[in-house]
């Protein structure tokens, strides 16, 4: 049964994810998928121009809608159009993490939501007592830009928002899942190959040749960067004066601080004599490395699912954020009643949604260079100046390289639709926009692109 | 109460913990736990606050200090110091004075010279490049600076910053679940921080990240240094041996107590160690691990990569050990080698610790001795074996013990091998003398002119213009072996480095060009030449010429045969060269700022200074090709992949590195 997918890459002007997918199988009516939605920074207008233009689109047909996580940048355009979107059947894809039931979604959510609560607390005692200091200010401003794609993570509106939108329908998928996308007439199949099932890949964030110790390690040093920050709490919230019973005693009996005797004064003033040797911002930077461990965490849960087009075996593989640990996680997932596994989905993917808008950390290696199909095209949702301004690592060059060795130069983006060669040597160019033959590109009433419409037969 | 009534002590004695005593808080290890530091006497304020370090225990989480120790507190000094305890910041602080003192007085006693703190800082207040040599008086210690797991030394503020955390609230091995661990109470610890502050004073430029070596030469030579501390303890060693029964290297006792206890006290990534040390047979039984030399090709992370050169060492250590105390061991058990069951005898132990405690002393003095004898910048492992062997054949000649061939037998195990050596012998891997290996005679003659030029006052005379500046030099030359106070030592030292690099710079420049090449420097354009697979992959590169090098050392010393006690002279003088490649036209466009890559290269020259011989020269010739795409192909694979800017420590090296 022949099947013609388009995959449609929506401008943001801004950093986020937003994919609409449209089968059309014989005699079946059109299915949509609408993979994330979202932006980086706040983007109203522009959310409601692209949610209208998926409204007209899809029409009266079914739309299902897959958040792969709960990030800004791929859940904020349900927060600010949810308006227009409403009125369509619809269906909402989460991963098995998001089910209530799941244990491991609830010890994640629990963390997380421990997290962000001391998180705006200790923000809220830098602003008090740190509050023209330069040096905290810059760490602060760093911190936000990681937090920013967490806000709202927890209780937030556009959750519910998109659990009103879908009339609570809602499917939970877990890897190992195959299914017939319905509507399709068994032309199309999904396979969810992530988030891992168990806790110890999910939290391998890093990748490393030889890491010894893997994912236990890191829910470890979470734990352990849970506790520094709990402690940087109290001492935070002691600092008004009155020390609390805790905060009396640790890390030593009261009796201990200095009450001015003419020795401590000595070394008190030796201490201001040198304002660049002084200490007093330093223990704040663990601020910066909670940010960064919860986002690669967050980012870590990402639902990753695979369409075939069945007939051609042709392979779209959309990854949300995920880093190594998910991806590793792809190599033992077994599928019921197929030969089918996650090599297998790699090597024939012809379509590759670009892992965290092409983070060094959010495509493994190993996994690009199996995806050896000469027709691949990589989607890289991206914005290099908020990408820039906020000294984030995506599109570093050895990762676009990678991108270019493995695609023969077919890489599109949301914000350029192709990837300039300037600053590369190359032996052959990236491909320009009339180069591709499946590529159309639909301007918005500005006259710059709305969105990039790849069709593939299968 | 007048002090001249007494003659001032030689040493004092502090007590203090020998390991964390948050993983040893156990009924067996309660007795060896307590130890005596023995460090030089100085006179100390409170803080301590002494020569070399002000401990200024100063705590940002509470906006305040806790009260210093006065180590001249006739309480205080009536018993070697306070009593251990935990709950006492003044023990703390007592602590680390005694450890970091200690670690200074070996590093001191290896080199023959003093221990120097120097920052280089910016003088030009307009922001523009005026780079200024400053002396700092003392490295600060901060015993709580933080509430976190972690503890490192900060080379801009010259400081050794420890924190303090809870520990997580699950059993994990010895520790207490919720409980305060102090990193600053940890010898482990301490020890390796100060060999960061003290490695860094002496090599500035190791700290740059140009070759997969350095970063992990950092952290393996603080560990080598801090595990080999750990035998500075008679007590310690005694109450291993008997307890392993003699056995101080074998698995079970390097799992029990040594690699465990330094593996968890300086936090999880220090696994490293242990995990080079030991490993699980097919039985689930832990045995020694069985040297891999194909690792040193394949492991690149700077901390496993440290891991096997302090496995190295350490293997030289127990190769050591078993050769040294066989017979002893013979006379122990009638001949048979194999000693009865139970206890060992207590006199057996007693000759046993001296041996292993020997054997630990000898190895950390060559280790740090080889610190002479390393190239300025773009240090391998492979260079620091050569400077271990030129070191120690500089020091004893006749190694009737064979500490060089255990070293080289280790270190080939393991696979450091240098590129560059034909025989894996102590001929070849000792530096070349430059006799050996310039062709040049005339050169090499014109560079001995310079040299005699610069330090020679004979030589001066016999030439129609002379040195104007010789007697200066002479005088300084002379106040820095006379001086006792480091501020005048720096100050001298930086002198002689002004006049040494001038002179130089004159000679090489107007009277015998080229000569510079011997020191590893070229003052003209120079072509670089990559070959690759394809003619298409050829790669050429050029750098300006560029007359500016700098002498960042120069520094006379005086060497002692412990055999036949006679002294030598020589001067440490350390060139380096900057040259600046435009790399716009190539692969590695788009990788570094401007597209200006930055390479270094220079030497260390080492002259006898009775005859005003080159001894050494241990370059890295900044005209390598090879160097420089090594260094190049080094550097786009390993653009530093977490963002710094987002850890907040970018100015914080060792503190990153440390967490991961």
């Amino acid at each position: 049964m022949s099947v013609t997918a388009t995959i449609r890459m929506y401008n943001q002007k801004n950093l986020g994810d937003c994919f609409l997918l449209k089968f059309q199988a014989e005699d079946q009516q059109d299915t949509y998928i609408l993979i994330d939605f979202g932006s980086y920074k706040s983007n109203e207008l522009r959310e409601h121009e692209i949610a209208s233009h998926i409204k007209t689109t899809v029409g009266d047909k079914k739309l299902t809608i897959v958040l792969t996580h709960q990030h800004k940048d791929h859940i904020s355009g349900f927060g600010t159009s949810n308006d227009i979107l409403k009125g369509l059947p619809k269906e909402l894809w989460l991963s098995f993490l998001d089910d209530e039931n799941s244990k491991q979604g609830k010890v994640i959510r629990e963390m997380t939501e421990k997290y962000w609560k001391k998180s705006a607390k200790v923000r809220q005692l830098l602003l008090k007592y740190f509050n023209t200091n330069a040096k905290v200010e810059q760490m602060l401003q760093a911190k936000e830009s990681l937090d920013l794609f967490a806000e709202g993570q927890i209780g937030g509106k556009e959750m519910s928002n998109l659990l009103d939108l879908v009339d609570h329908n809602v499917k939970f998928l877990t890897p190992g899942d195959s299914f017939f996308l319905p509507g399709t007439n068994d032309s199309v199949k999904v396979y969810v190959l992530g988030p891992p099932t168990d806790n110890v890949q999910l939290a391998k964030l890093n990748p490393r040749k030889d890491e010894e110790v893997t994912g236990l390690k890191s829910v470890m040093e979470f734990a352990q960067l849970d506790l520094s920050g709990t402690l940087m709490m109290d001492a935070l919230t002691a600092f008004d004066g009155e020390l609390s019973p805790k905060e009396n005693s640790f890390p030593f009996n009261k009796k201990y601080l200095s009450k001015g005797s003419p020795e401590s004064a000595e070394i008190k003033a030796l201490y201001q004599g040198e304002p660049d040797r002084k200490i007093d911002e330093d223990w704040l930077s663990e601020i910066g490395r909670m940010s960064l461990h919860m986002d690669k965490l967050t980012n870590n849960t990402s639902l990753v699912l695979a369409f075939e087009l069945v007939d051609s075996r042709k392979v779209l593989l959309f990854v949300g954020d995920a880093q190594i640990g998910n991806w590793q996680s792809w190599f033992d997932v077994k599928f019921k009643d197929t030969e089918v596994d996650g090599k297998d989905l790699l090597s024939r993917t012809v379509i590759y949604k670009a892992g965290h808008h092409s983070s060094h950390n959010a495509t493994l290696k190993q996994g690009l260079e199996m995806m050896n199909k000469k027709e691949l095209t990589i989607l890289v949702p991206v914005d290099e100046a908020v990408s820039n301004n906020h000294h984030f690592a995506m599109l570093r060059p050895e990762m676009v390289m990678g991108y270019h060795r493995q695609s023969l130069g077919r890489v599109l983006r949301s914000d350029t639709i192709v990837q300039s060669g300037n600053n590369f040597k190359l032996a052959y160019p990236f491909y320009s926009q009339e180069d591709f033959e499946n590529l159309k590109v639909i301007n918005d009433s500005e006259g710059s692109h709305l969105c990039l419409d790849l069709t593939i037969k299968g | 109460m007048s002090k001249m009534n007494y003659p001032q002590p030689f040493f004092r004695k502090l007590k203090g913990y020998a390991f964390d005593p948050s993983f040893s808080a156990t009924l067996a290890k309660r007795e060896v736990n307590e130890v005596l530091y023995k460090i030089k006497w100085e006179d100390t304020k409170p803080g301590p606050v002494g020569e070399y370090i002000a401990v200024i225990d100063y705590d940002p989480s509470k906006r305040r200090f806790y009260e210093p120790i006065n180590l001249h507190h006739e309480l205080v000094l009536a018993d070697y110091g306070m009593e251990l305890s935990e709950g006492d910041p003044r023990f703390h602080q007592q602590q680390v004075y005694a450890v970091i003192m200690s670690v200074i007085n070996q590093f001191e006693r290896a080199l023959g010279r003093k221990v120097i703190w120097s920052k280089i800082t910016n003088a030009d207040p307009a922001g523009g490049k005026l780079y200024k040599h400053e002396f700092i008086p003392q490295l600060w210690v901060y015993p709580h600076a933080m509430r976190q797991q972690n503890a490192y030394y900060s080379p801009a503020k010259n400081a050794l910053m420890f924190g303090y955390f809870q520990a997580a609230h699950n059993w994990n091995g010895n520790n207490v679940p919720g409980a305060t661990v102090f990193t600053c109470l940890s010898p482990d610890i301490i020890a390796h921080e100060t060999t960061h502050a003290i490695l860094h004073s002496i090599h500035p430029y190791l700290m740059n990240d140009t070759n997969q070596d350095m970063l992990a030469f950092h952290e393996a030579f603080s560990d080598i240094i801090a595990l080999l501390q750990r035998f500075t303890f008679r007590s310690v060693v005694e109450d291993q041996i008997r307890s392993s029964r003699g056995d101080l290297v074998s698995a079970e006792n390097l799992l029990g107590d040594l690699a465990i206890q330094f593996g968890q006290a300086v936090s999880g990534n220090r696994r490293a160690l242990r995990s080079f040390l030991v490993e699980k047979d097919e039985h689930g039984n832990w045995k020694n691990i069985t040297p891999d030399p194909s690792l040193y090709h394949t492991i690149t992370d700077p901390h496993s990569r440290g891991g096997i050169l302090v496995a190295a060492i350490f293997d030289a250590f127990a190769r050591l050990y078993k050769f040294n105390v066989a017979d002893l061991i013979r006379l122990a058990s009638n001949g048979s080698g194999i000693l009865g069951q139970g206890e060992i005898d207590p006199d057996l132990v007693k000759r046993l610790s001296k041996e292993a405690c020997h054997i630990a002393d000898q190895l950390m003095m060559i280790c740090i001795r080889a610190l002479d004898y390393c190239p300025p910048a773009d240090l391998t492992f492979g260079d620091y074996l050569r400077a271990i062997i030129t070191a120690d054949l500089a020091n004893d000649p006749d190694d009737d013990q064979g500490i060089r061939y255990a070293i080289m037998e280790s270190f080939r195990a393991w696979g450091i091998i240098p590129d560059e050596v034909n025989t894996f012998s102590v001929a070849a891997l000792k530096w070349e003398n430059p006799n050996e290996f310039f062709d040049d005679g005339s050169q090499l003659d014109s560079l001995i002119k310079t040299i005699k030029f610069a330090f020679d006052p004979e030589f001066s005379r016999t030439l129609n213009f002379s040195n104007t500046k010789i007697q200066e030099v002479l005088g300084a030359f002379e106040r820095i072996l006379r001086a006792n106070d480091r501020k005048i030592i720096f100050e001298q030292t930086q002198y002689l480095a002004a006049v040494v690099h001038d002179l130089f710079k004159m000679k090489m420049e107007i009277l015998d060009a080229g000569v510079e090449n011997l020191l590893g420097m070229k003052f003209d354009d120079i072509e670089y030449f990559h070959k690759g697979e394809q003619e298409s992959d050829n790669i050429r590169l050029r750098a300006p010429g560029r007359r500016v090098f700098q002498v960042y050392k120069c520094r006379p010393m005086i060497l002692t045969d412990p055999h036949t006690g006679n002294s030598r002279k020589v001067m440490l003088i350390m060139f380096l060269q900057k040259v600046n490649i435009d790399v716009s036209e190539t692969k590695y466009k788009g990788y570094f700022k401007d597209n200006t890559f930055v390479f270094r290269g220079g030497s260390s020259l080492i002259i006898d200074m009775a005859n005003y011989e080159i001894q050494y020269v241990i370059s890295k010739s900044i005209c390598s090709s090879a160097r420089l795409f090594r260094q190049l192909d080094f550097s786009i694979a390993n653009v530093s992949l977490d963002n710094n800017a987002l850890l907040m420590q970018d100015d914080e090296p060792f503190a990153s590195l440390h967490i991961h």
